[in-house]
């Protein structure tokens, strides 16, 4: 959505605006024939240009001399990588950039969306890529907003997300409170980072980030652009072609190694398949299920992408490892074979090793493999499919066969577990976990939904009830274990979900919410439609249950674990949190007749494409 | 902090098929461990007060792994499982209806197996206990889910 014009002193009507000026100034350069054709002359015609201009200067309206400035140029080489959205916190820094989005650059592709708080932007472009598979550009102020901003950088760094940090700086002038080396910051948890000196160099700057950035294993880089650059003018003279920008092959497996791992799945016993992010785009989903469904064995999904059908007959729990010999870790890097039955071998498939630092432990025990493919999981699968195919027999079809009914009965016996346990409290106030999963679920498993929180979202709740099956159906996880990733990351997917028509499903914890509560009135003003349903247990639950397990080893009275992990006394309204902020909401609800009603009445709202709230009170887990 | 944690569970490969739900399970660990302590002698329930009970049930933050009217916090998928979590995994077990006798339910929470924090008579009153005893077998049963469609997922 376009922001409202905000008019200045010196923007003040005159029959002379710039924009007429420009019009009059392009024809003047490359249409010499409409100036011969007014029936004046060349030199006439340039001569009421110069006054023109020399009238907009005294007037305050334009610099003397040159044609446009360096932000312009900017913004050509951001709308060359077809960032449709940058995400930003105004500030002083950027102020000529943030001019050439909104006027030179008409507010489109790259639209600026405003955010009040530099992690929103962040998390924001995190979550729009989990949907749209494409990133975001992030702006803010290059000290104390990428201080802000700086957790947003460490989760996308941790989830492998690629988000395109712009970060406003001013050398020249030492009072600023600028950086000399803004993006050290975040050093160790970005791929790349740049500071160029001049717009020349800006070009090759802009697109070598944006190249990185998208290489796999993906993750954030940090422009840093000077003030003094955004400003510059730009000379006659200048070169400042944008070259063409072709996207990196990410490395696939070598065709030997593939065949070897190819020979020992089809030949394993009880082969499983583990994965983290296997499925970096919606091909790797399909060529997960072809590869599980041609050798029928157990995968065991460790959800922080859309990797496999959460429905699916195959997808089994940790206990399937204990009965494997052969275990393919795909972009798994954190898989170890402690977890796995003594004896099992593991082949490791991942681009963990290719891009990497080791200050944040980001990175997991060390894990000892039999095989170790430092190759992109998804890029390799197609390959070894094609190898698997080759290898099957009848004899194993019918083997495979009997393993795949094993695993479906193992499959649906968990589900009738979970059934049973969803019973548990299912008419209790506060709301059970698992009812609300199961409401929700009620009113939008006819829809084209979208769970946009964290794929283990009301306890895993979602899990059993969601079914999910498409690419888009979650986005995983934040990748760090950061809090406050949930909420902008959520309304980052929504956007992208938005032009699709589809419903983008949030269910929203409250400890998370409030450490960036802000992010609810970007959601509204930019009217991204959401439905948001709070787990609101009233507390840092996790952080209690260890308080008391630490009074409990010391001998010592629990009574006081409710100090500082309570968030109670007084219990936060987050209907008129979200009420305030624009968006329609309802709550607190405490009975669980009342959530179905309050759902529909939600859902009504969503549908006319504004962001809707039921503050669900909830059990602790 | 979890009580009992263990895998609740198995892949039918390895191991005869479980044919109990996950509350039978988890009460069967917990009466296996709810021995009387060697010597001790048999104590007598005292009467319990429900509703004092459920506040107790509160205050001394049993609600945190038990949920407030003891239905338990089982997850089909838990937070950071990671690689190793088995599923269903449970956090607290589920109390409502409580089946188990006084004693075994004091011993239990005395000294608990699995992850249970244990809980002296300096953290929890046997009087207190009483009572939450009296709350938790109060609690209504669950709903069958065979009868509920929304509980079924339909």
């Amino acid at each position: 959505m376009a922001e409202p014009e905000i008019k200045t002193p010196k923007e003040k009507k005159s029959d002379f605006s710039r924009r007429n000026f420009l019009k009059t100034a392009t024809a003047a350069v490359s249409g010499a024939a409409a100036l011969v054709a007014s029936g004046q002359t060349l030199v006439a015609q340039e001569g009421q240009l110069e006054a023109r201009r020399s009238a907009a200067v005294d007037q305050g309206e334009m610099t003397p001399a040159a044609s446009r400035p360096g932000s312009d140029h900017m913004v050509d080489v951001f709308k060359s990588l077809e960032l449709e959205y940058i995400a930003w916190n105004a500030h002083s820094f950027s102020m000529p950039l943030h001019e050439s989005v909104i006027n030179y650059g008409r507010n489109a592709k790259p639209e600026l969306l405003t955010c009040l708080h530099e992690e929103v932007a962040v998390a924001m472009s995190h979550g729009y890529f989990k949907i749209e598979g494409k990133p975001m550009g992030a702006c803010m102020y290059s000290s104390v907003g990428l201080q802000h901003a700086s957790m947003g950088v460490y989760s996308a760094w941790c989830d492998l997300a690629p988000v395109y940090v712009i970060l406003g700086n001013e050398t020249g002038n030492p009072s600023s409170r600028s950086a000399q080396d803004p993006a050290l910051l975040v050093r160790d948890f970005t791929k790349w980072d740049e500071q160029p000196v001049t717009l020349q160099q800006f070009t090759p700057s802009a697109l070598r980030a944006y190249s990185v950035m998208m290489t796999p294993p993906y993750g954030p880089v940090c422009l840093s652009i000077d003030g003094r650059l955004m400003s510059e003018m730009v000379d006659k003279g200048m070169n400042l072609r944008i070259p063409k920008l072709t996207p990196n092959i990410p490395p696939q497996a070598a065709l030997a190694a593939v065949r070897d791992i190819a020979k020992m799945l089809v030949d394993a016993e009880f082969p499983v398949l583990v994965t983290e992010r296997a499925a970096r785009t919606s091909a790797g989903l399909d060529y997960m299920v072809q590869l599980a469904e041609l050798l029928q064995c157990a995968v065991v999904d460790n959800i922080q992408r859309m990797n496999f059908p959460s429905n699916h007959p195959l997808n089994q729990d940790a206990s399937a490892l204990q009965n494997a010999d052969v275990v393919l870790a795909l972009e798994a890097p954190r898989f170890t074979r402690n977890t796995a039955k003594p004896g099992a071998k593991l082949i490791s498939i991942t681009e963990a090793d290719l891009s990497g630092r080791s200050n944040y432990w980001n990175f997991g025990r060390y894990q000892e493999a039999d095989m170790s493919i430092a190759a992109d999981g998804e890029a390799t699968l197609p390959s070894l499919i094609e190898e698997v195919k080759r290898l099957v027999t009848s004899d194993k079809k019918n083997a495979y066969q009997i393993r795949g009914a094993k695993l479906a009965d193992a499959h649906q016996k968990n589900r009738e577990a979970n059934q049973t346990a969803a019973a548990y409290g299912w008419n209790s106030s506060p709301l059970s976990t698992a009812r609300i999963a199961a409401e929700v679920w009620a009113q939008i498993k006819n829809r084209d939904w979208s769970l946009v929180s964290p794929s283990n979202s009301l306890n895993g709740w979602v899990q059993h009830y969601f079914d999910f099956k498409k690419y888009y159906h979650h986005i995983g996880q934040s990748g760090s274990v950061a809090v406050g990733y949930a909420a902008p990351a959520a309304l980052g997917a929504a956007l992208a979900n938005r032009k699709y028509g589809r419903l983008s499903v949030n269910l929203q914890t409250d400890g998370d919410l409030m450490y960036i509560p802000q992010s609810l009135w970007t959601a509204s003003h930019h009217k991204i439609p959401m439905l948001t349903v709070m787990f609101n247990n009233r507390g840092y639950i996790k952080e209690i249950m260890q308080l008391q397990s630490v009074a409990s080893r010391r001998n010592r009275s629990i009574s006081n674990c409710h100090i500082g992990t309570m968030i109670d006394n007084p219990a936060i309204d987050y209907a008129k949190v979200a009420q305030g902020m624009g968006w329609y909401a309802e709550g607190p609800i405490t009975d669980p007749k009342e959530l179905a009603p309050a759902l529909k009445r939600a859902l009504a709202v969503v549908d006319k494409g504004e962001p809707a709230l039921i503050d669900a009170v909830t059990q602790t887990i | 902090m979890n009580c009992g944690s263990k895998q609740v569970f198995s892949l039918g490969f390895v191991r005869a098929p479980m044919a109990a739900t996950v509350a039978a399970l988890m009460f069967a660990a917990m009466t296996l461990y709810a021995q009387q302590p060697a010597g001790a002698a048999a104590s007598t329930a005292p009467a319990g007060n429900a509703e004092k009970g459920k506040i107790a049930f509160k205050d001394h933050g049993c609600f945190t792994c038990h949920g407030f009217s003891g239905d338990g916090g089982i997850s089909p998928y838990p937070a950071q499982a990671g690689f190793r979590a088995p599923r269903p995994t449970v956090t607290g077990a589920h109390l409502a209806g409580m089946p188990l006798t006084f004693q075994a339910f004091l011993n239990y929470v005395r000294k608990p197996g699995g992850r249970m924090p244990a809980f002296g008579e300096t953290n929890i009153s046997t009087s207190d206990l009483a009572d939450i005893y009296a709350f938790l077998k109060s609690q209504p049963p669950s709903p069958d889910p065979k009868t509920t469609p929304v509980l079924n997922g339909q």
